[in-house]
């Protein structure tokens, strides 16, 4: 940043940290800066107290790799949910969108990416090892592969279910189809085709 | 299929431009640099979503743009056709993309004034330019052959584009898994990608294959009416994966073979050496390879052949004529072949050409169609 030599090093390292955040760019990080700047001294201070406590409260659960308060998750300890079902998924935020259906009753396991070789992303660096551990530990009968419908999401899945074959788990992904309050004329071909392909009766 | 009105903002060195276009046939004219050229590639950018020769989004933005026109650089391009199943109109803008501070030049589309994905609008408006640069897919890369292809397929179906753009990603995975493993490459980590590679690349080849059926006798009749016969024009797919039998063939099991005759070799060089994305065209005149022995005249005809059987191809798998777009087009050619294209062109809805002065087409083509002078970005009056 330009002026950065008229300006307090202060501000600066705020702008600096915030940019560093997805979705936020140099422009924002400053418009940011200097509403705090402006903001009243306790609601500051409040925001630098909640993201402190962030990680502090905040602990990766070791059986399913969730995010939660406590370890085992509430999700891994809660005795209404069904141990033997178990969902993967990418990442924590998919999760959470899966919760929100309030449709699933299985227990979770989050992968913490997908497959991508060009990104450096291979199978030793998500959580597989341990997925496939803990489903013959708990003795599970269902794998929910929820990856994401694209390439990647494609050849995590693909790669999981392969460490599958053989056991007595069965896997299923998540079906693929056309969105709800959509077009048909607007669906592309790819999707309108999996829809078809995957129909059930009506 | 006939472009009724074109609108450019901040396009080229074109500020604002609102031109009303009719059937038949328009001569663009004016001097070097007055913005012929770039009207023509105004119009097929709306029907690919690309430019046929800016290498980066930010060429086609007006240089001259100025912060009194607005806190950003845009340019904003718009077309309204009549097309066989009605009217049409299609707009791009190129524009930093608004989620974001950091400054990344986007293109957008709307299609009837709905947002859709470039993917969506590829080919809605159609045509076919012909420039003097078509000569560089007859003598030029393998690359540029292929790209020939493509991009007609992709205007004859949309599905064409989405296959093509997965595979790409597939290449570059699979590529990226190699680099990393090279010859160690865990089988269970490559599997997915091959199993990809093969299926997408098959469809890819099989749709090249059965397009190139059509084209390649279509090309080669071209060929001889531009020349006046005497020369037998040729034009075959030539795969990386070796010899097609038929359009019938297991083109997914030959994948696989090669994929498996490579072994290491092909894991080693941490590239994926087949597919076609590797695949070329091969032209020959009465048998002789056409880039390393024709003569520059006769490149120049088969370049032209090409584009004249693109535009057939078009009418063939749509039913729809696509506007003609040529581009300094008569510069070399003799009487005959100029009159030849000129007649071609001639048979579609509406034919775009450029030229620096409106002599250099003969008179009764002049007559026929409508004369527009180009000068500094405008259309002089």
């Amino acid at each position: 940043m330009n002026e950065s030599s008229s300006r307090p090093r202060s501000i600066d390292r705020a702008v600096t940290e915030l940019a560093r955040l997805p979705g936020i760019g140099p422009k924002t990080a400053q418009r940011l800066t200097y509403h705090l700047l402006r903001s009243s001294g306790d609601q500051v201070l409040v925001l630098a107290e909640a993201l402190r406590n962030l990680k502090e409260g905040v602990v990766t659960c070791s059986v399913c790799f969730n995010m939660s308060d406590r370890n085992p998750c509430h999700i891994c300890e809660s005795p209404d949910r069904d141990h033997a079902v178990i969902c993967v998924v990418e990442n924590l935020l998919d999760l959470v969108a899966i919760e929100r259906t309030a449709r699933f009753r299985g227990v979770y396991h989050v992968l913490h990416g997908a497959i991508s070789p060009m990104d450096g992303i291979g199978p030793d660096e998500l959580r597989i090892r341990e997925l496939v551990q803990r489903a013959k530990d708990t003795s599970a009968t269902e794998v929910i592969l929820a990856t994401n419908p694209n390439l990647e999401g494609d050849a995590t899945a693909t790669y999981i279910a392969r460490l599958f074959e053989g056991s007595d788990i069965a896997v299923t992904r998540l079906a693929r189809g056309l969105p709800v309050g959509g077009d048909l004329e607007y669906a592309d071909e790819v999707t309108l085709g999996n829809a078809l392909a995957g129909r059930s009766s009506a | 299929m006939i472009l009724r009105r074109l609108q450019l903002q901040h396009f080229r060195n074109y500020r604002r431009l609102d031109l009303s276009l009719e059937e038949g046939v328009t001569v663009l004219y004016g001097s070097n640099g007055a913005g012929k050229t770039n009207i023509l590639e105004a119009v097929f950018a709306l029907a690919t979503t690309k430019s046929f020769r800016a290498r980066t989004d930010r060429e086609l933005i007006d240089r001259r743009f100025e912060p009194l026109d607005g806190p950003f650089p845009f340019a904003r391009l718009s077309g309204e056709a009549d097309t066989a199943r009605g009217t049409l109109s299609v707009e791009m803008i190129i524009g930093l993309d608004g989620a974001t501070d950091a400054p990344v030049l986007r293109k957008r589309f709307r299609l009837d004034g709905t947002a859709r994905k470039a993917v969506d609008v590829v080919g809605r408006l159609k045509a076919v330019l012909f420039s003097p640069v078509d000569v560089d897919i007859v003598t030029g890369s393998p690359s540029l052959r292929r790209r020939f292809v493509d991009l007609m397929l992709c205007q004859v179906d949309s599905s064409y584009l989405r296959l093509l753009q997965s595979y790409t990603r597939v290449v570059q995975q699979r590529n990226a898994a190699l680099s990393r493993f090279g010859a160690r490459m865990p089988a269970q980590q490559l599997d997915f990608w091959d199993q990809r590679l093969m299926a997408d690349g098959s469809e890819i080849i099989g749709r090249r294959l059965e397009m190139m059926e059509w084209l390649g006798p279509c090309a080669a009749e071209m060929y001889m009416r531009l020349s006046g016969g005497g020369e037998a024009f040729a034009i075959e797919y030539v795969s990386s994966l070796g010899e097609i039998e038929g359009l019938n063939a297991d083109v997914q099991n030959l994948f696989s073979q090669r994929l498996r005759a490579l072994g290491t070799k092909g894991l080693e060089q941490r590239l994926t050496l087949v597919g076609p994305h590797r695949d070329d065209l091969s032209m020959t005149l009465d048998g002789v390879p056409l880039p390393s022995f024709g003569s520059r005249g006769q490149h120049r005809t088969a370049a032209l052949a090409m584009r004249m059987a693109e535009a057939a191809y078009i009418l063939h798998r749509t039913g729809e004529r696509p506007i003609m777009l040529l581009d300094e087009a008569l510069g070399e050619l003799d009487d005959r072949r100029r009159d030849h294209l000129l007649d071609f062109t001639a048979s579609h809805p509406q034919v775009l050409l450029t030229g620096t002065t409106a002599d250099l087409f003969p008179q009764d083509f002049r007559r026929r169609g409508a004369l527009i002078h180009v000068e500094g970005g405008a259309i002089a009056a």
